[in-house]
């Protein structure tokens, strides 16, 4: 009982920063991008509530307007990865042999770079934009997926309900679709959720360093990065982005957790 | 009429250390259309391997398998959907058939739909009528595997196999997870089922008693190989030392059950 509470707090909590960041642009009290030469590094007053930036930017709003930014991305890669890499994994387990050696391989070679350095190179050659960290980020993250359900996959066919579909005349998209995928779901379903904060993280990293969101563009990541040099006098510039990556990053792990022990016990 | 025949069959498998096991050694057995066949023998005999290859779920090593006169040992994917409008097989473990995550209606529906021989609402109405035959109500249709009993789940893939009408069954060691009283009732309802629809069956069993209760002809393996062959009338009458110790093994228990007496 209590760890559903947790569950539905920590989804009520996701669910309320999501919302937040539809609706920024109806609740943000400035324009994020009006510069405001008259109170720059502005501490927290009544007309900036979270103080202005270096070049007199509301930060509360490019806090709120960031959280879209941010949030989209993270939601439109994981889509991305998850599909491609679901698939991917459904050819290589049902497949096996040949196509599946080429397929995990190639995974192999991805997984053997540290992820972020893999993305920062591809990105660096490519060129920094949104675009290419969106393809350099899929083209590390799928892996996970390709592998995680390839090894379900393999694990599902060994099952007497593969052989019993099988002899009810089931086709092989039929005995993805009606037998194989409703029961390696759960374990995609947490990883999914599991990987939203991951994946935010990974996204403020890239614009942290310049290889993401590119400035004046608002997001959480460039925020802190332009931030930086006003760490003493001016903290509240760091502080606020800082928060806002910190809530999120958390309580999607908390929602990713809450998730994995309610899917698990239903599946035991 | 030879329904089925087997000759030289054979099935070796190879471990990652290649490590030879002859699962299948030259297995020549054969089912008459209507006869109930029985074959007997021990755990790891090659029982169900055997069961396995007839049903084209593993490739035999050499050797081949008729069916109605035609070659069915090595058939590709659209062959075998074609095999299974007259084989059907019934596995041992029950709850294993089901995959957890389908209502009994759905399982029942699924071959009616994949084999194209009717829309969606008539395939339930007919799943119902065969779960009818098996004396289960409609309710079962809504609920899901885990909420059966292994004797209920038994009877559905019964159901489920009887409705494609299939010429010929297989129930490896079909009764073996269940009490004893209710491997008796599914017994008595797959001999009932034989009677009024007339197929063949394939009665894979490690217990000697009952298949001798019930078929025509029993075949008794050890170690992958055929060792004996008992037919109807003379089932006292082995050849083999191993079913002399089979039958023996009955025998023996009755006696010093008599002698307590």
């Amino acid at each position: 009982m209590s760890k559903h509470l947790t569950v539905i707090i920590t989804t009520a909590l996701a669910a309320s920063i999501v919302l937040i960041s539809l609706i920024a642009p109806f609740i943000a009290p400035n324009d994020p991008y009006k510069t405001d030469f008259k109170s720059v590094l502005a501490e927290p007053n009544d007309e900036y509530p979270l103080g202005t930036d270096q070049v007199g930017r509301c930060i509360l709003s490019r806090i709120l307007y960031g959280a879209n930014v941010s949030l989209s991305i993270t939601f439109a890669l994981l889509s991305l990865v998850f599909v491609s890499g679901v698939t991917i994994g459904i050819v290589s387990g049902m497949k096996g042999g040949i196509v599946d050696d080429i397929l995990m391989r190639l995974a192999d070679i991805v997984l053997a770079f540290p992820d972020i350095v893999l993305v920062i190179a591809i990105v660096g050659v490519m060129g920094s934009s949104v675009s290419n960290m969106i393809i350099g980020l899929s083209l590390v993250w799928w892996t996970k997926y390709a592998r995680l359900t390839r090894v379900s996959v393999m694990k599902a066919k060994g099952n007497i309900y593969v052989s019993a579909a099988r002899m009810a005349g089931a086709s092989d998209l039929k005995l993805i679709t009606h037998y194989i995928l409703p029961n390696i779901a759960t374990a995609l379903i947490v990883q999914l959720v599991l990987d939203i904060s991951g994946m935010l993280l990974a996204i403020s990293s890239m614009s942290f360093l310049g290889l993401g969101v590119q400035p004046p563009t608002p997001e959480w990541g460039n925020m802190l990065n332009e931030g930086r040099s006003y760490f003493q006098t001016a903290p509240w510039l760091l502080t606020y982005p800082g928060l806002a990556i910190f809530i999120t990053v958390a309580v999607f792990n908390l929602l990713g957790d809450g998730v994995r022990e309610i899917l698990s016990r239903e599946q035991a | 009429m030879i329904i089925l025949e087997t000759k030289d069959l054979c099935k070796v498998f190879v471990d990652g250390a290649g490590n030879r096991f002859h699962a299948l050694k030259n297995v020549n057995i054969y089912a008459e259309d209507g006869e109930i066949v029985g074959i007997v023998g021990e755990s790891g005999c090659g029982k169900s391997t055997f069961a396995n290859v007839i049903a084209s779920i593993v490739k035999s090593t050499s050797g081949t398998v008729m069916f109605n006169n035609v070659n069915i040992t090595d058939l590709n994917n659209k062959e075998r959907k074609e095999y299974y409008k007259n084989f059907q097989m019934v596995f041992q473990s029950p709850l294993g058939t089901f995959s957890p995550k389908m209502t009994v209606g759905r399982y029942m529906i699924e071959p009616s739909l994949n084999f194209k021989l009717m829309d969606k609402e008539s395939a339930k109405h007919y799943a119902k009528k065969l779960l009818a035959a098996v004396r289960l109500d409609e309710a079962y249709m809504k609920k899901y595997p885990s909420e059966l009993s292994g004797g209920e789940l038994q009877r559905v893939v019964i159901a489920r196999a009887i409705g494609l009408k299939p010429k010929l069954m297989v129930f490896d060691e079909c009764t073996s997870s269940l009490d004893v009283s209710i491997q008796q009732e599914i017994v008595n309802l797959i001999m009932e089922l034989q009677k009024k629809r007339g197929f063949t069956i394939i009665f894979i069993t490690h217990n000697l008693v009952l298949a001798e209760n019930i078929c025509d002809r029993i075949y008794v393996m050890l170690n992958g190989e055929v060792v004996d062959v008992l037919n109807k009338g003379n089932f006292q009458c082995p050849s083999h030392p191993y079913t002399k110790d089979l039958i023996g093994s009955i025998f023996t228990i009755q006696a010093q059950q008599k002698e307590e007496l």
